[in-house]
Order: structure tokens, then sequence, then C-alpha cells
């Protein structure tokens, strides 16, 4: 695994003679396929031990007797008293409680350090006009995007490198998260950075690649979502998502939670119509027995993905800040 | 002098010991499926609970909060028994304890299996889970406090400092980063958004295998290492200087998961330079455990049980070299799990195996 990692990230940075990036993100993954057949193999290594160890354990039970309770004696404690000459630490030793105190210092130091400016200092996270939050649709997907645990191998986050500004798009802003409750970075590409993703492709294109990732890109490892058309989402819940939105501070209207699913509904039927266009799409409702796409969770996450880092581009040139 | 007599519980270590192993097992499987999902993605079963996406929180649960977890209560309820020269403080809390921690793995499973996460990696409980498991946490600290204040030894051994810097530090990252909104049973957001969340999400990550996996592990070295020797530790004054500088300089570490990202670029400095400070009390660790061996390294060839520790804490000096690496460069995250899983695995099995012999031999 250390080796697929160099691999992929050197791959990742490649360029051609004539500044082009070498490979697509799907020939890295492809690459990587024997390693990840090899740490299978690793893995089932590891399995074969822990059952050795309970068989181990099985037997060594067998062969022994348990003893429950265990017969020990010690003289009771008297008040123990430092003496001259003892190492200064021994004072602390003999305090469980000042222990428990000096131990919760030492280690909320950092965090604090780390954290209240972060919180409270306003340039550390310079706001952007016209970064807005999500629609109601979108949270619903976004909401699909965390519960099919997507951030497992999907980043969004455009690290300021030559060869992922080429690849995915402009770079990441801190003031484009401020709505994420909570963060979507992730922690590892096994697919592709999405922070960029909005508007890349059309709704046809997320449809049927959700359904069948590996007609869309030939030799994707990618999962098929098929459920997520037959499944819809709940719209009881809308109302109580804005509200809880609200709470953190997101700046919907006072009483939004009303018109919520109205809007909802408008943007679910557009998508829906716009999908319903093409006959593949057709053609895998009928397969599936689904009659109405509106309400579905597939079109929720797709609304939710072709929103993901594109309010950036509406700004006004000259006023999204460098960091 | 008058002398009490009293009983040691070993019930307890018993049930943690094959909850330990039965969660070992477990996690494994389901880590070597999600290994097996990247090879062949047709094994993803095209049904939900069976996604890569939903299979890989419930391996990392698996294998951190209910294997490990229960690794580090076996050990603890184990030696913090006899360093105090007492009983555990109630048996009934033990058995509580132990229930609790149990029903909050199964129903982590089932809730992550539902679809039912908060989206934040090794934090994806939802909150009614995630206040059981503040409740449990309570129970342990009342248990752990209880019996070291009816201890019959006057000092404290450096194997409890670090039993209770774990739990309060836990305590801690836990609570902090668990703030959320609830929307409804089972669905809430996150307190914090975007780069603060982030940092407050990797605050959590990176200590929770620092107070989860290694704190705790390390407590448990410096009891069972001496003892499976029949040596004292090397050094007194390096255990103090390990056991303070190691909790101070761990949490600072947190952002080098976040380097080049939109976090604030101090932050991340601050998070890579602590990162490489962290060698010092780390090596500093590893050195005291391999070298309280010292003339003792006949041992390591007759007993399975010192061999194992031998792997360990090699292995825990490896990874924390290659740790401070990677946060210079950011190079891939996956490498790091995978030695670190190994990490506790081997070291959760050096102390399975002492603690077996050692009752069956009575």
């Amino acid at each position: 695994m250390y080796w697929a990692g160099f691999t992929q990230s050197l791959n990742w940075k490649t360029f051609t003679d004539e500044g082009q990036l070498q490979y697509t993100f799907l020939q890295t993954v492809n690459m990587l396929a024997p390693m990840y057949k090899l740490r299978s193999v690793g893995g089932l290594l590891y399995l074969t031990g822990a059952i050795l160890m309970v068989v181990n354990i099985v037997k060594t039970v067998k062969s022994g007797t348990f003893i429950a309770n265990e017969e020990a004696e010690a003289p009771a404690l008297l008040k123990v008293e430092g003496h001259s000459g003892e190492h200064w630490h021994r004072w602390i030793e003999r305090r469980p409680i000042q222990m428990l105190v000096l131990s919760l210092v030492a280690v909320a130091i950092g965090g604090v350090i780390e954290m209240i400016p972060t919180f409270l200092v306003k340039e550390n996270i310079p706001t952007i006009s016209s970064v807005k939050p999500y629609t109601p649709l979108e949270l619903h997907g976004r909401d699909i995007y965390l519960s099919e645990g997507c951030y497992t191998c999907h980043s969004q986050m455009v690290r300021p490198f030559r060869d992922e500004v080429k690849r995915y798009g402009e770079y990441s802003k801190s003031g484009e998260f401020v709505y994420d409750h909570p963060f979507q970075w992730g922690s590892k590409r096994t697919g592709p950075d999405l922070a960029r993703i909005g508007g890349k492709y059309n709704n046809e294109w997320h449809f049927n690649h959700m359904y069948e990732p590996s007609a869309i890109s030939p030799g994707s490892i990618m999962p098929r979502y098929p459920f997520l058309l037959t499944t819809n989402i709940d719209i009881m819940r809308t109302p109580k998502m804005i509200k809880a939105m609200q709470t953190l501070g997101v700046p919907y209207e006072k009483g939004y939670h009303n018109q919520a699913n109205v809007d909802l509904e408008k943007q679910a039927k557009a998508i829906a119509a716009d999908l319903q266009q093409s006959d593949l799409v057709k053609q895998t409702m009928e397969l599936e027995g689904v009659k109405d796409l509106t309400y579905t969770k597939l079109v929720a996450l797709i609304a939710y993905l072709q929103r993901v880092g594109t309010d950036i581009k509406a700004a006004p040139a000259g006023t999204v800040p460098t960091h | 002098m008058q002398m009490e007599r009293f009983s040691y519980d070993n019930k307890v270590v018993k049930w943690f010991a094959y909850a330990t192993v039965l969660w070992g097992v477990v996690g494994f499987l389901a880590g070597l499926l999600i290994a097996l999902q990247l090879a062949f993605p047709v094994l993803n079963f095209d049904w939900a609970p069976t996604t890569f996406g939903r299979m890989r929180p419930v391996h990392t649960n698996a294998v951190i909060f209910a294997f490990v977890g229960n690794g580090i209560f076996m050990g603890v309820y184990y030696s913090l028994q006899r360093l105090c020269k007492a009983r555990m403080f109630s048996d009934l809390l033990s058995k509580i304890h132990f229930w609790g921690w149990q029903l909050i793995i199964v129903f982590g499973a089932l809730t992550l299996w539902m679809g039912y996460t908060t989206g934040k990696e090794y934090a994806e409980l939802e909150w009614p889970l995630d206040i059981a498991i503040t409740l449990i946490w309570v129970v342990f600290g009342i248990n752990m406090f209880g019996t070291i204040l009816k201890r019959r030894e006057g000092h404290l051994y450096v194997a409890i400092w670090f039993y209770i810097a774990t739990w309060v530090t836990v305590a801690m990252l836990h609570i902090v980063n668990s703030f959320e909104v609830p929307v409804e049973f089972l669905k809430s957001y996150s307190w914090y958004a975007g780069v603060q969340d982030a940092l407050v999400q990797w605050w959590y990550g990176h200590n929770a295998v620092a107070f989860f996996l290694t704190t705790p592990y390390l407590g448990l070295m410096y009891y069972f290492l001496p003892k499976a020797a029949e040596r004292p530790v090397y050094s007194y004054r390096l255990s103090i200087i390990h056991f303070w500088a190691l909790i101070f300089i761990y949490i600072w570490a947190g952002p080098h998961h976040l380097l080049y990202t939109a976090l604030p670029d101090w932050a991340q400095s601050l998070g890579t330079v602590f990162s490489v400070m962290l060698i010092a009390p780390s090596w500093g660790g590893m050195i005291n455990g391999l070298l309280t061996l010292r003339g003792a390294w006949d041992k390591v060839r007759e007993s399975v049980v010192l061999k194992f520790m031998v792997v360990a804490v090699t292995a825990y000096g490896m990874a924390t070299f290659e740790g401070p690496m990677l946060s210079l460069k950011n190079v891939n995250a996956i490498s790091h799990f995978t030695d670190w899983t190994f990490l506790c695995y081997s070291n959760v099995l050096g102390r399975i195996y002492p603690k077996f012999k050692l009752e069956n031999i009575y």
C-alpha cells in the first residue's frame, strides 16, 4: 500500500511534454488493481492469524481452570507522606485527582490554541458573497451523500497544486464551506475529487453513472447504486432539516421551513423532466419499475452533486479571496 | 502491619477478552470484504448495506472501538486491580460497563448498515449513541477512580498515569467533536461548519488514534512488559518525560491531516511542527520499553508473549516515525492506516497471551 500510494500520487502529477495531464483519474486507479489484490491477500493472512489465535485461546481455556475471584492480600493503605530527597514527581503520584486535572490541562492547551483563533478571527475564513445555503432538495441529496459514505472514497478539496487545478478546477477556498454541516473534505481519493463536480457533466450522465458506473467509465471500481432509483427521500423531514440548519446559523429566511417542500418539488420536477428526455433513462426506469423520478433519492443526489463547488463561479471577478 | 484479604475480579477481564477476540474477527472480516471490493467491485452486491461506503465505517468502528476498545478495558481491568492492590470499585458498574459497551457496538453496526451516520470519519455514530458512549465512559471512569481511591498502594504506577490521561482526553475529544443539532431520532447535523468542522474533526480523529489506540496501550506496555520480562522499567525519569511530553504534544498534531487544504496556513504549520516533535517522546517510550529487556533478551527466545511485545513496541516505533514523515509530505492516508492497525493488532495480541497464561497458571 505504500507502493500504491507513491504510484498513484506520482501518476496524478505526471504531465506530458505538451503540458497536459498524462493519465485520466481512472487510468491511475486501474494501475493499482494488482496492489489492491495483493492487499486482499494480506488481509486474508491477517484474518487467518486471528482465527489461529481463537483456536489457540479456546485450547488454552480448555486446558486450564478459570479462577473468577483471585485471592490476594495486602496491608491497608496508611497515609503516605513524602520524604525528603524523593523525586519531585512522586508528589503527584500520590494524588490521582490532581493527576487528572493536570492531564486535562496538558491536553487542552493544544486544542484551545488551534481552535479559538480559527473560530473567532474572521480573517481565517474570508466570506465569499456568492456562496449561498443549499436548497432543500440539495440538502436531501447531501444527506444521501453522507449516508452512503461517499466521503470514504471521494474528497471535496482541490489543493493548490498544478495537477489538481488542471484536473479538477479552481482550488478550494475556506469561504466555500461555511454552510457545510458537516464538512465533507474526505481523506482518501479512491475515486476522483468532487469539489468541482457541479456542472461538469449533465444530469443524464450522473443518472447512468450512478446506476452502472462501469458502463460510463469502463474499468471503474465504484459500486452500483440501483437502490437510489427505487427508494424515495422523506419529505416530511424537510422542515426539520431547515430548522436545524437555522439553529446552526445558516441564513434561510424566517419561516422558510413552510416553503421548503414547494421549492423542493419544483427543483426535483425540473431535474426529473430533464432526465426523462433520454431514452436510456426511460429504459432503465422501465427495467426497475419506476414510474415517477421526482422524489427518488437519485434525483436529490444529482441536485446536490450539480451544486457542489459552483457558487464561486458566480462571484464577480476580483472578489474571491486567495485562500 | 495488618494484612487485609481481598480478591481480584477476573470474570470481567475474561468477558472483555472474549469480546475483544470476537469483534476482532468480525472487524477483520469486514476489512477483508472492503479490501476485496476495491479489486472486485461486484462484491458490493448492489445492496446498500454491503456497499463500500457503508462497510468501511463498519470496519473502522469495529476494529477501533469494538476490538481495540474491549482490549483496553480487558487490560485496564486486569492491571489496575493489581497495581492498586484492590478489587474493582463495583462489580455492578463493571457489568454495566461491559454490556453497555457491547450494546453500543451492536447498535452502532446496525445503524451504520442502515445508513445512519454523521458523516465524520471515526465519529460516524449518531447522537443517541454518542450520548450512550458518554454515559458508559462515565461509568468506566467512576469504576476506575473508585478503585484508585480505595487502593492499598501509595504511589500510582506509570501505567495508571496513562489510563487517567486516556480517560479524561477521550472524554474531552468525544464530547467536543460530537456537538450536533438533532434533526430527528438518528439524524443530526454537526455543530461546526466547513473549515472549523474539519479542524475539530481531525483534532478528534488524530487524537482518537493518540488517546484511544496509543496511550492506553502504552500504559499496558508499562505494566505487562516489565512483568513478562521480570525486570523493572528501564528508566523512571524517562517514563515521566515520556508521559507528559507525549500527552502535551500529541494534541497539537491534528492539522497534519489537512495539509494544503483550505485550513489557515498557520494552523497547518503548527500541526506539522508538533508532529515532528512527537518523534522524541514516542521513541523515548519505545526505547524505555526495549531497554527494559536489557539483560533479559534470552527470555525473548523462550517466550511467545515477549516476542509479540517486542514486535509491537518496534512497530510502534516505526509507525511513530512514519507519522511525522507523512505529515511533512502528505502522501497517502491509507498506508498510514494499515500500519496502525497492525500495531494495535500485535499490541493487543501481545496482551491477550499473557492474560490467559496467567489465568491458567493460577
